[in-house]
């Protein structure tokens, strides 16, 4: 049997006390969450996320979670949940929090070793810093936990899509165009010229959102506009709660004459066109007038989800995503009206009933955002 | 008694008025309704004072008088209603 010399063990004990990273060589024991709390337009910011990037792509038993502290309530309590966790009082970012272990400001080289070197400890070792609870998750019976902040977000886009575009009494031009489509018996004609006016509201509506998107995302970390948005919210809740008490009546009111007559006159005419591409055209044309008239009359609640919507930190893609979402509830009722008018050539309305409802739960929603804008921004922001 | 209907096709509230008159008058075969648009019939829209609100339905006695007159939507319950109580005016 062989025997280790006094020197050969001495020799180990050296190599396993001073160089634990060979002795680490296998599999890491641990997870490690790495907290990076950072602030659009900081510059060393962006140079931290470089490294903490580069660093991702080496480990597969790392998870970064990254703050914007500068515009997101939410995001500032965690830094100084966290900071306080760890016993220190740190007020400046970049910071990354690994463990105990806090790494502020950035270094070219230090900033990187020092993670490293907590990232080499943490996977051997166990967390002893402040872990994230993950309060959000809920257990609903068949479906398990479900984290509802992922349905908030589509949830509200779908809610007030559908109240901004449930308008009956707005739809008379699409009713008219419809009426004389029907008249025509041409099934091909009805689809693309009732589609392309569909089709081309939407866009206007898309582009409409889009424009106050990147407006509320350019000015996302100015405090008054939160609140100078809230406020609208407020008064448009109530202008909303108003109408709902102050009006029994049904009906529509109609628009003035000049108006209706000069849209109809239009329709009639396009309508007989017997080049259907002159006819598109003109239908665009038509759709495009029509609704550029009613966004001035329709900023309140894309200004309000907008501003929600900029809250919540998404990448460009998830952003258009949620527009795109909007748009097509905010155009339902037409869609629906259209869609059912098409298969049974039958002009079917919805009743205007259905808009003191519209008004009193849009009212009602209003005024809770524009509560929650003022004085708890964070429940808005669902990410 | 007769009752003067006022609508355009545009208009939402008239859509959802139109069958319900259509079973009323098919139940009641001896009620004299008149339809008039309000686009093509300005004469009638305006002899009768249909304001800016639609649809209409104005209630007339055997003298071309008017008894009373409905502006929106109403069930069909209210409007049975009201024909019983004028039909002999």
């Amino acid at each position: 049997m062989h025997k280790f010399s006094y020197k050969t063990i001495i020799f180990f004990f050296i190599i396993f006390l001073f160089f634990p990273s060979l002795t680490n060589a296998e599999e890491p024991l641990y997870d490690v969450d790495i907290h990076f709390f950072w602030g659009n337009g900081c510059p060393h910011c962006a140079k931290a996320e470089k490294v903490l990037e580069k660093i991702e792509k080496k480990y597969n038993n790392i998870t970064i979670y990254d703050y914007q502290v500068y515009s997101n309530a939410t995001n500032q309590k965690i830094f100084e949940e966290m900071t306080e966790a760890i016993g220190e009082n740190i007020e400046y970012i970049p910071c990354i929090i690994i463990g105990t272990r806090a790494i502020v400001g950035f270094h070219p080289t230090l900033t990187k070793t020092k993670v490293i070197d907590a990232i080499e400890y943490y996977s051997y070792n166990e967390n002893d810093g402040p872990i994230l609870e993950d309060e959000k998750e809920v257990d609903v019976p068949i479906f398990g936990k479900i984290d509802p902040t992922n349905f908030s977000l589509p949830l509200i886009t779908i809610v007030l899509g559908t109240l901004d575009g449930f308008n009956p009494c707005a739809m008379w031009v699409l009713l008219f165009l419809i009426s004389v489509l029907i008249g025509l018996k041409d099934r091909k004609k009805m689809w693309v010229l009732g589609f392309t006016f569909l089709f081309t509201s939407a866009l206007i509506y898309f582009l409409f959102m889009a424009a106050w998107l990147e407006f509320m995302l350019i000015l996302e970390m100015l405090v008054w506009l939160r609140l100078l948005i809230g406020l609208v919210a407020l008064i448009g809740g109530g202008i909303n709660l108003k109408s709902y008490f102050n009006s029994n009546e049904s009906g529509c009111k109609v628009v003035d004459e000049e108006k209706r007559t000069k849209i109809f006159n239009k329709i009639n005419k396009l309508t007989k066109e017997n080049k259907m591409h002159l006819a598109i055209i003109g239908i665009i044309t038509l759709a495009i007038s029509v609704n550029m008239i009613e966004l001035i009359c329709s900023a309140g609640l894309p200004v309000i989800y907008t501003k929600i919507l900029a809250m919540n930190e998404l990448n460009k893609i998830v952003y258009y995503g949620y527009l795109l979402l909007y748009v097509l509830f905010f155009l339902l009722d037409d869609l629906i009206i259209f869609s059912i008018a098409m298969l049974t050539l039958k002009l079917t309305g919805i009743s205007t009933k259905y808009s003191r409802y519209s008004s009193l739960i849009g009212g009602i929603l209003m005024i809770i955002i524009g509560i929650l804008l003022i004085i708890k921004p964070e429940w808005l922001m669902f990410g | 008694m007769k009752v003067l209907k006022f609508g355009a096709v545009w208009c939402p509230g008239c859509l959802i008025m139109k069958p319900r008159w259509a079973e009323i008058e098919s139940e009641l075969p001896w009620l004299n309704t008149i339809y008039f648009d309000y686009d093509k019939d300005k004469e009638a829209v305006e002899k009768w004072e249909v304001k800016d609100v639609l649809p209409v339905f104005i209630f007339v006695d055997s003298n071309n008088k008017e008894i009373t007159r409905l502006i929106g939507e109403f069930p069909k319950k209210k409007l049975l209603q009201l024909i019983e109580k004028y039909k002999d005016k």
